[in-house]
């Protein structure tokens, strides 16, 4: 093997060689962090996406098996319950050979299980499915308000503005469902005497609002149990693909708004959610 | 610069690294493990070859079994680091084939008392495949753990790193000696490389988490 002295063009070809080695090495690294992070990003993207439908399955089956329970007691109370008290009633209404007094108060009682018996019917009616679905929202929401002013534990009304259309028989169960829970939290915990029920149709958008004039509560401050019922709307909502926003503030009452937007509800029907229940 | 105590400071490393992979040893992966039990096969290596360097002036007999035992070991790492099974297969038969050429060079090319650049050249070239293999792998199912967390991450580029330099500067010194060019930058360079490529073993030793890699794999 010769010993040839290098000449300077080869020690330059080194060098380059070197120098073309070390960028494309350094080259290769920058690539691959950066198709790394890319991939990481898609893989979240795409997880997220798994776990929300998962969530909106679940939520979807929850809200199916709370809905057969509500049919259940529903019918139970129509069929059973009431048929029960109605014979008690007729019964009651058979009782001859007394006296002006006792007839008094049998008259009471008879009038008492009639009571009890609207009462009963309001509530199956409420609770039942077919009933809020054939009604349609505004007429349920409105029975429900009368049921309420009539009972007088709170004072409620109702504002309906636009022309009214109907939102799917899902939609509007849950709608139904999310007023309930928000008349039944204002009753419960707020102390309110007033309840303002506001259903704002436009052609894109359909808002439901429910007010009430309590003591109000900083959001973040809620324990369990009035925790859940505020999460149960904002996760009802989701299930129709609309937004539930929970305003309030100590000595302010609380704001309960629901948008569902029309447009983008459709692509959610059209999509991976039918829109029935059951 | 005295070459006894660069060689101690490489020594010392080696033993710094070997400690922290046997103090973190249940913590660590497999591949990880087997990589701990490398360190401190190099460290007893080194030492050998440095006693043996002095009593018979010549330490390229063990550089020749160290480096088919070097070669084994870091195929043994990938072997769990890859999930693929045909790789798998295939490190296994290389590793065979590897101690196969190892004897042919002895008695064919690179006597016993020569320096193995063969079987090293060959083992660098292999290595660069493990890691381009593990890269892929790992973009095939990234981790949620961001990249520079990740033990995988640095081991792999540590080790891509160290294969193709090591590969240049055996290239380079060849030519050196050839055109009887001062050589002695070139070994600085390697000895630098190496002190690199230890102590970022040692840090992915440090960062390797049995569970993650655990997860991480089982999605692949």
């Amino acid at each position: 093997m010769g010993n040839v002295a290098p000449n300077a063009s080869e020690l330059y070809v080194v060098i380059f060689s070197t120098t073309v080695f070390f960028v494309f090495l350094t080259g290769f690294i920058i690539y691959f962090i950066l198709l790394y992070q890319k991939r990481q990003g898609e893989n979240k993207i795409e997880r997220d996406a798994m776990q929300a439908n998962f969530r909106q399955e679940f939520l979807k089956a929850r809200l199916e098996m709370q809905e057969q329970t509500f049919a259940h007691v529903s019918r139970e109370l129509h069929d059973n319950v009431n048929q029960v008290l109605s014979f008690v009633k007729l019964n009651l209404a058979m009782i001859s050979n007394v006296d002006d007094e006792q007839r008094l108060k049998i008259n009471e009682n008879r009038d008492l299980i009639a009571q009890a018996i609207t009462d009963l019917r309001d509530l199956s009616k409420s609770l039942s499915f077919d009933y809020i679905t054939k009604q349609g929202l505004v007429k349920a929401i409105e029975t429900e308000v009368n049921k309420l002013n009539k009972s007088g534990i709170i004072n409620a009304s109702i504002l309906v503005e636009g022309d009214t259309y109907r939102l799917g028989e899902q939609s509007e169960l849950v709608l139904f469902r999310i007023l309930q829970e928000a008349i039944n939290n204002a009753i419960k915990h707020s102390g309110a005497s007033h309840l303002k029920i506001n259903l704002h149709y436009s052609p894109e958008m359909f808002n439901l609002t429910v007010d009430d004039d309590g003591v109000g509560f900083l959001p973040n401050s809620l324990d369990h149990s009035t925790g859940s019922g505020l999460i149960n709307i904002e996760n009802r909502a989701t299930v129709i693909g609309a937004a539930a926003t929970i305003n309030s503030s100590p000595g302010n009452g609380c704001s309960v708004k629901v948008t569902l937007n029309l447009l983008q509800q459709r692509i959610y029907i059209d999509g991976n959610h039918p829109d029935r229940v059951s | 610069m005295n070459m006894d105590l660069i060689y101690i400071v490489y020594l010392t490393i080696l033993l710094l690294v070997t400690i922290a992979g046997f103090m973190r040893y249940k913590k660590l992966s497999k591949g990880f493990k087997t990589l701990a039990v490398l360190i401190l096969c190099t460290l007893i290596s080194e030492s050998i070859k440095k006693v043996y360097g002095k009593i018979y002036h010549n330490n390229m007999p063990v550089a020749h079994i160290w480096a088919v035992i070097e070669y084994a070991f870091f195929s043994l790492t990938y072997f769990y680091l890859l999930t693929n099974r045909w790789v798998k297969k295939a490190i296994i038969a290389s590793i065979v084939a590897m101690f196969i050429l190892e004897v042919v060079n002895v008695l064919f090319f690179e006597k016993l008392t020569q320096f193995p650049s063969l079987i090293l050249e060959a083992s660098h070239i292999v290595y660069v495949v493990y890691s381009l293999l593990l890269f892929r792998q790992m973009l095939l199912v990234p981790a949620e753990q961001s990249l520079f967390k990740q033990s995988l991450f640095w081991f792999n580029i540590n080790v891509l790193f160290y294969a193709t330099t090591m590969f240049l500067d055996f290239a380079l010194l060849s030519y050196f000696i050839q055109n009887k060019l001062d050589a002695l930058p070139l070994a600085y360079f390697a000895l630098v490389v190496n002190f690199i490529f230890y102590i970022v073993i040692g840090i992915s030793i440090l960062m390797d988490n049995k569970k993650e890699n655990v997860a991480e794999f089982s999605n692949g």
